[in-house]
């Protein structure tokens, strides 16, 4: 058996207490993009979607539902079983 | 040890508040704007043409002035910094109620509204007694039991 050392152990625990800390400080960088919900008139026009052709990405999951007996992998609900 | 470990997690307690959150400050409870009809209940509704639920609350904004606009006074917000699509808006979705146009923001920033759209009720002295976001067709009864609730608070207000 290979015990870890105290100090080794303690070093472990603070740098994982740490990692979190910065982990919490970065995400919170996210919490404001500095858009108000109010300005949102640009972001909510069809060309500034992710998807600008919903009925065409529609169409293109029921080709590789069909073609790979899988979906999923774009966003889209449901296990890669084939069963639904 | 310990105290380290509750050093850190009160600096991530301190780190999960929102980042943008903003101090309370010393601000009169109602907006310029909305002075002139101090001394009534208010439902103040932030709308902009670009927002689908929106549309969907105007013909229930419509009954709701219908039902109780003697008891309080509906003033729909339009956000809209494009006057044409704002004008296009209310042309497409008529309204029985006041309607005011806020094309900067400063009253939306002034009750930092959390989406669009936002419903604030406002009472006879302009304190916000009640607030929900977004507009959802299966809450209506909600929303329409928060507007009674306020009413009958009437004679419970100072």
């Amino acid at each position: 058996m290979n015990a870890r050392s105290p100090t080794l152990s303690r070093w472990l625990r603070v740098g994982t207490v740490a990692a979190l800390a910065v982990g919490a400080l970065l995400s919170s960088g996210c919490s404001n993009v500095g858009v108000k919900p109010w300005q949102r008139a640009t972001l909510s026009r069809p060309d500034m979607q992710v998807e600008s052709a919903p009925l065409q990405a529609s169409f293109d999951d029921h080709v590789y539902f069909s073609k790979e007996a899988s979906s999923g992998g774009r966003g889209f609900g449901g296990g890669g079983c084939g069963c639904n | 040890m310990p105290r380290l470990k509750s050093l850190l997690a009160a600096l991530l307690l301190t780190l999960a508040l929102p980042a943008n959150a903003e101090p309370v400050k010393d601000m009169p409870p109602v907006h310029d704007v909305l002075k002139p009809y101090l001394g009534k209940f208010v439902y103040v509704d932030f709308w902009a043409s670009w927002c689908t639920p929106c549309a969907a609350s105007f013909p229930w904004l419509n009954q709701m002035q219908q039902r109780y606009g003697d008891r309080i006074q509906i003033v729909a917000v339009g956000v809209d910094e494009d006057d044409t699509a704002a004008k296009r808006f209310l042309k497409r979705h008529p309204s029985d109620f006041a309607v005011l146009r806020d094309p900067s923001g400063a009253l939306a920033q002034y009750y930092s509204i959390p989406a669009m759209p936002t419903a604030l009720i406002l009472d006879t002295q302009g304190r916000v007694i009640h607030s929900h976001g977004g507009f959802e067709p299966s809450r209506a009864a909600e929303y329409e039991s928060a507007i009674r609730d306020a009413i009958a608070s009437a004679g419970d207000t100072p």
